[in-house]
Parts: C-alpha cells; structure tokens; sequence
C-alpha cells in the first residue's frame, strides 16, 4: 500500500471507525492535510444522508436496544467519523450507564449523546456546564438529590477524581465543599434540568483553599484554574487518539495550547493529530482496538450497509456494553480490553462475518468473484491483506495463511474459493494484527 | 491443542515485550503459563472470592440492632429491630438474608466486623486496588491472588488453576506467571469454526496458532496479543473438556447474576478442572440514593446465590472443599443521606461460608460513638483475613503473598 492510504487508513482508524475502500479512495484523492482539516471541521460537512439512513431503519430509540443501533449505524455511515469518534471518547469519559439511569428513561441518554455531539469538538468549560446540568447525569450520579444540609457527594467526587483533575488533585474536604456547590441543580418531574434555590446551599465553602459562596459553575472554574486539569484531559485524549505512553514534553505543550485556547477542544485535539508522534512509525498499529472499533472498522471495511442486529450483545461480550459502561471510570481501554473470552469473542464475530452467506449477511463476500480475480489460491491471502490489514504482514504470518490454504485443500476449485476465502476473512479478522489500530 | 509453553519446546522463539509497551499485563503475559486441569488436585482445597463492588453498606448488612445511636444516624434507612435477625444480643442479619442466617445458625457461616485498614481511600478505584493487591501504602501491580497462584507450592511442576467469572480480569488475580482467563459464560468460551466445513476447524486452529506464534516483537501489543490468543484457545478446549460434565440438580435463583457466575463455577468443580481459585461479582452497592429497595435487592441475591451454591457443592460431594469470602471495596458514611442512600464509608463486615469454616462472630464491631469524621474506625486489619486463608486454608506461605505476618482468626482450623 503507497505511503499516503496507509497514512489515511491510520487517520480514519484513529479520528474515525476506520475506512471503506470508497472513502479510502476519496481521500486520496483529496490528500492527506485536506482530509485532517476535514475531519476536524465537521459543522462544515453535510451529514444529512445518515440521518436519513438512521430515520429509514425504522429504529425505536426510547429503548436502549433502538438507541444503541441508531448510534452504531451512525458509526458506520457518518461523514463527520471524527465528532462521532469524540461522542464515544465523552461517553467514555463522563460516563452515564442505563442500568442507573433506567431503561425508562432512555431518552435522556440519547440527549446526553446528542449534548456530546453538539460539543464534540466544542469547549471543555462550555461542556463541563452543560454536562453538570444534563439530565441522565443528574440521575446517574445523583446529584438531582443533592440538597441543602442534606448533601450529596456522588457528583462532586467523580467530577474531580475522574472527569477533571485526577486523584490526588482534592482533599476529602473539597468533595464535601464541592457537593454543597452543587446543591439544588436538579431535575423537574418533566425530567429537565432546575436550579432549585430553595434547596441551594449559598453559604461559604472553602475549595482549594479559596472561600466563597461558590456555586456549581464557580467550581468548574476554580477546577480550570488548577495547574492539573489542562494536562489531565490531554492525558486522557493522548492515548485516546496516539498511544499509550505519551511524552511528558509533549502533553505539557498540548496542555499549554489548550489552556491559551480557554479550553478550545478543536485546538486540543487538532494539536494531538498534528504531532508527529500521531504519524510516526511508533504509534503505527501501536494501539489496541475497542470492540467497538473492531466491530466498525470490519464492517467498513467489507462494505456493509446496515449493522447486524446482534452486534450490540457481541460488544457486551467483547466488554463493551454501549450506554452501560461497568463503571463511572467507563472503560479502562488498551490491553484491557484483552482477555482470553474477549478475544475468542472477537474471532467469533469475524467467523460470522465471514460465514453468513445469503440475502441475509451483514456483508456480501463473493469468494467466486475474488478467485476469478485472483486465479491461484495463495493470492486469496495477499487480497485480504491489503484490503485488511494496509497490506503490513510480516512475512512469516503471510506464510501462515498460505500454508492455510494448502491445508486439507480439496480439488474442487469453487468449493476451495467459498472454504478458503471465507476461511481466511475469518483467520485475518481474528488475528493479533487486525486487533491493533 | 499447543500451548505457548509447547511452541517454545519446538523452538519457536517469542522474546519479550517490547520496552515500549507500558501495561504490567503485557509484561504478564509474555511469562504466563496456561496451567492445566490436573485430576491430582481433586483433593485440594478451593477459595472462592465474592466481589460486591460498588461499596456494601456493612452497616446494613451486619446490624447493630439494639444501639439507639443507629436509628439515630440512620432515621429513614434503619432497618426495624422486629425485621432483623439476630445474631447475638448486638448484631443482627439484614432481613433479606435469610438464607445465610440458616448458614450462621448450622455453624457454617463466620462473620469478621469492623474489617478494613489504616487510611482508609474512598475513591473506588483506589480502594478496590488496595483490597486486591493488600497494598493500602503503596501502589501495587500484583494482586494478592495472582502473588500465591505465582508462588503457590503445588508440587511436581504443576500450576494452580484460577479463573474469573467477570467481564475484565480483576487485579486481584494479577500474576507474572499464570495464565489465568477471565469469562462470563462457559458456553461461549471456545474458538468456533464455520459449521458448513466441520472439517476445516482443526485447520483454522493451526493457522491461527500459526498467526499468533509469528508475533515477535513486532508492535508493543502484537506479542501481547498473539499469547493471549494462544492462552486462549487452550484454556478454551481445557474448559470445555470439563464444561458438560456435572450437571447439577440444584435450580439456582433467577435473575441474579450472582447466580450466574457461581453456577458456572460449580460446573467447573464438579467436572474436576483443578480449580484452587474462583473470582466472581456482583455490583451496584454503590446506593448513594434511594438504598431501601437496591440494597434488599442486592442482599437477596448474595444469599439467594450463595445459598445455590452451597447446596450444588453439596450436592456433588465437594462442600467440604470450598470456602467463600466475601468483600466489598469499603462500607458506607455512618449517617444516611438526604438522599435516602449513604456516601463513601469505611470498615465493613466479611462473610466466609463453607461446611469446613467454624461458624460465629469475629473481629468487634465499630462502636458507633466513637467515629472518626462520620465513619467507622476498622477493628480487624482485612489483611489478617487474607493470612487465615492463605495459611489454614490454602496451605500457602501468607508473609510471601503479603510480605509480613498478621494474626490469623480461627474462622477456618489450623
């Protein structure tokens, strides 16, 4: 594969869900720095068709099941993949999960989606008001029921341990200050969000060593003022979009741009995919693939139009159940997400991509048209490794599958292409290197 | 089947994971062995863990029925003197708890109050670590478990089985030199081909053993995946050897994910895997809100589960070689909420179930009147519940998993 795609292919696996041969081939064509510039302004592109195409399934999104399908769909087919991409990194990040929430409230997820959506590549203040006044956030951490003289800490905690400063940044004091701070924002029986005055605690509170009668949004901005909230977030987004181990040097630039930017997420994130750690050879194929990029990115790439209906309990068994994270810290990514029934589950998922035949397969494998195309057996493998894989394989794993080939194959020429074709989709899906991104 | 220890053997050569893969796993798995299922140790014993994750309120578990001061601290949530069960003229059992109050009164249950440690965190994360690695001063990779599979003096070259019936491998069980595989369902733990050329799956196993043994060094998580991959398939086909084979006569509750997790962990024992370690959870003890109706859920399900349990063991003749503790990453704010739930607390109470444990009550429950900021001062360090198991129960060295000794308790006999 020429340089540019392979570097494409790596920008949409990081920034998107990875790439159709279609969207490859546009992108060439467009080059490299005008595709970046492209992903990082998604007001500018019209996504009306996935709206379209989510409107058409006929999906009902008050119920989890429907709102998970309408999401992976959009996953799928959007043409703005790197605000979706930042939707799945805030969901992750301020984390709300149904089995709290309620399943009869699943409407307020898809407005959480919706609000992550809106600030994707928006302001970290900006959102961090918006995120403390949503309502499943209200109910998932509590916070609708923290009152005056009767407060509680659910919300404060996790908005300073895992959503902006990190552990060690807080005194067990700040929580209980910060709790009262946030005293009163609730929500309405209509399920919207009220500042309930009389349930607001306006005394002085001391937070950081600064006393005040602070309120929520107060907080949020003596938590800004903190040396440790700017390199916290980039931290977090570093290894979200680069790799695992992010240089001290260069999270403190990445840090000091987003905080002359006051908080400007496009300018973090767009700082992230210009370093030249996101291009260099090291994070090349250096991260490990969430379920739900593995999922995305195999269906892409086989060209699929819609998302099997049973994709969403796969993902629960990979350990990636959408919108019911496993806890407030959402999921731990990287080599967590590897065990040995999360891996087995990934290679089961390619086997039935790659063994469903028919009207009803989530993709159309044509082994007969690929062996036409290609005559001898061996080049099966070559074929599925450059549409798979960039064509990077080491030689010894290309002898692998080929050696795959050999392997009880029969004389009959049709019946090899539908075993060993679809044989092979199966091997390179589930192999060590297509789990890497 | 090959196991990364038989590619070895054959001269296959995997080095090391690259210096810059960051992760301890990485590290782990490039040194982990799949153990094997040894009928040797058919007559050894079995820990298994029980997670309630999310913080259990101890209070409302094990309940200081008589004292004034808890319906004092606790207005909306205490549970009525004439609801509980008592234990003794002081503690009583939280009235969903039923079946574990039959356990307690045949002997069978022991009770550690006031468990917990110096310091105590209230961040989850940080306190889950600290109950998994013993660690509570200082960062650990390793968790308790993973140190004695690590250096369990089994004999003869053969490994300690453990497995883990959650989602992602807890750190508890973290180790540099077993493999131990972590699932949630027995049925779907195996490698699948496709079903219209049942002929061609022993062919797709090869190539994609093949696939995982050409990994070296390649990319930091190349080789980190090839070995799982290559654990996995193995322990898939070990595990599945054994799946079918007991068939239990006990219905377990439904809806109870406990349950669940605990079935299948009998199924595992019964078939003789050579199980000495089993980790299961349950979760949603977080009730900062409206606790009444989730923590009688909760509570109901832990007996209703443990209960099953129990009763398969016995069932298949092998309750006399299992012990369950349960724990959860602290105990929750003496006084409730506005909320009608409780914030982050402190020291908790520990079940330990088996035929062979010496039922009662252990430890000293905290004294309500003496708290330290709104919360519990711990009586029984949780380590020194580690070093009973370790030593009287599994027959392991408890100064090499913890690093220093604790005064057993006589829950279990020496």
């Amino acid at each position: 594969m020429d340089p540019t795609r392979r570097a494409l292919a790596h920008l949409f696996r990081r920034a998107g869900f990875g790439a159709s041969p279609a969207e490859l081939e546009a992108a060439a064509r467009a080059g490299y720095d005008a595709t970046l510039e492209r992903l990082l302004a998604p007001e500018q592109v019209n996504d009306d068709e996935v709206e379209a195409r989510i409107a058409a399934a006929g999906l009902d999104q008050s119920r989890i099941e429907g709102l998970r399908q309408a999401w992976l769909l959009r996953m799928l087919h959007t043409r703005r993949p790197l605000q979706e991409k930042m939707v799945l990194f805030w969901h992750g990040h301020l984390t709300s999960a149904v089995a709290k929430v309620g399943g009869q409230r699943v409407g307020l997820l898809a407005r959480q989606l919706a609000l992550f959506r809106e600030h994707a590549l928006g302001n970290w203040r900006a959102l961090l008001r918006a995120i403390s006044r949503d309502p499943a956030m209200l109910f998932y951490l509590d916070n609708r029921l923290n009152r005056r003289g009767a407060p509680n800490e659910n919300y404060a905690r996790e908005l300073l341990e895992l959503f902006t400063l990190g552990i060690g940044q807080y005194t067990e004091q700040d929580v209980k200050e910060v709790a009262r701070a946030f005293t009163g924002w609730t929500v309405s029986r209509e399920g919207e969000f009220v500042f309930a005055e009389r349930q607001h605690d306006d005394g002085p509170k001391t937070i950081f060593g600064r006393t005040g009668r602070w309120n929520g949004d107060d907080v949020i901005d003596l938590i800004l003022e903190q040396p440790a909230a700017a390199p916290f977030l980039a931290r977090k987004l570093y290894r979200f979009f680069v790799a695992d181990d992010p240089p001290a040097a260069t999270i403190e630039r990445l840090a000091a741009a987003f905080r002359a930017s006051d908080w400007d997420l496009r300018v973090l994130v767009g700082g992230i995919l210009h370093t030249p750690e996101f291009q260099s050879e090291q994070a090349y194929r250096a991260r490990i693939k969430s379920p739900v990029e593995f999922v995305i990115g195999a269906l892409k790439a086989l060209g699929a139009e819609t998302v099997p209906p049973d994709t969403t309990a796969a993902l629960r068994r990979m350990g990636q159940d959408l919108l019911n994270p496993p806890s407030v810290k959402g999921w731990d990514g990287g080599p967590s997400w590897i065990n040995a029934a999360t891996l087995l589950e990934r290679g089961n998922f390619a086997l039935r991509l790659a063994a469903s035949r028919g009207e009803q397969a989530p993709v159309f494998v044509d082994p007969a048209a690929i062996a036409a195309q290609h005559p001898a057996p061996e080049a099966w493998v070559d074929y599925w490794v450059e549409r798979l894989l960039d064509g990077d394989l080491p030689a010894s794993a290309r002898e692998a599958l080929r050696a795959y080939v050999r392997d009880g194959a029969t004389a009959n020429n049709g019946a090899l292409a539908d075993l060993k074709v679809r044989g092979l989709l199966h091997l390179v899906l589930a192999s060590p290197y297509y789990q890497l991104s | 089947m090959l196991t990364r220890r038989e590619f070895l053997r054959r001269g296959l050569i995997l080095v090391t994971a690259s210096a810059a893969a960051p992760a301890f796993l990485v590290k782990a798995a490039a040194h982990a062995q799949v153990p094997s299922a040894d009928p040797r140790s058919r007559s050894r014993n079995v820990l298994v863990v029980v997670q309630l994750s999310g913080g259990n309120d101890g209070l409302n578990t094990v309940i200081p029925y008589r004292d004034p001061l808890y319906r004092e601290l606790r207005p909306r949530l205490a549970v009525p003197e004439a609801e509980a069960l008592p234990l003794d003229a002081e503690l009583a059992l939280h009235p969903a708890l039923g079946p574990l109050k039959e356990r307690f009164d045949a002997g069978q249950l022991a009770i550690v109050a006031g468990v917990g440690y110096p310091n105590p965190d209230r961040s989850h994360f940080r306190a889950m670590d600290i109950w998994q690695t013993a660690e509570p001063e200082a960062y650990a990779e390793t968790g308790w478990l993973g140190r004695y599979l690590a250096g369990c003096a089994c004999g003869g070259g053969e490994q300690a089985a453990a497995l883990s019936l959650t989602p992602t491998l807890p750190r508890a069980l973290w180790t540099e030199s077993v493999f131990v595989p972590s699932l949630t369902s027995l049925a779907a733990y195996r490698f699948q081909s496709d079903p219209r050329y049942p002929a061609d799956r022993a062919a797709r196993l090869r190539a994609l053993q093949a696939l995982d043994a050409t990994t070296e060094a390649l990319r930091p998580y190349a080789q980190f995946l090839g070995q799982q991959s290559l654990n996995a398939l193995a322990s898939a086909e070990a595990v599945q050897r054994v799946a079918g084979s007991w068939q239990t006569p006990i219905e377990y509750p439904e809806n109870n994910p406990l349950a669940v997790a605990l079935k299948a962990v009998g199924q595992l024992i019964g078939g003789d895997y050579g199980l000495r370690v089993a980790y299961v959870q349950l979760g949603g003890f977080d009730t900062h809100a409206n606790q009444q109706a989730t923590h009688q859920r909760l509570l109901e399900q832990l007996g209703g589960a443990l209960d099953a349990f129990q009763r398969d063991l016995e069932a298949m003749g092998k309750a006399d070689q299992v012990v369950t503790m349960t724990f959860s990453e602290f105990g929750r704010r003496v006084r409730e909420n506005g909320s009608g739930g409780t914030d982050h607390g402190t020291a908790e109470p520990l079940f330990i179930l088996g035929t062979r444990v010496r039922g009662g009550l252990y430890g000293r429950q905290p004294p309500l009147d003496d708290l330290d900021s709104g919360d519990l001062r711990f009586q029984v360090d949780f380590r020194a519940v580690y070093a009973t198991l370790l030593d009287r129960w599994l027959g392991s060295d408890p100064v090499a998993v913890l690093g220093r000794s604790y005064a057993p308790l006589d829950f279990v006999g020496a």
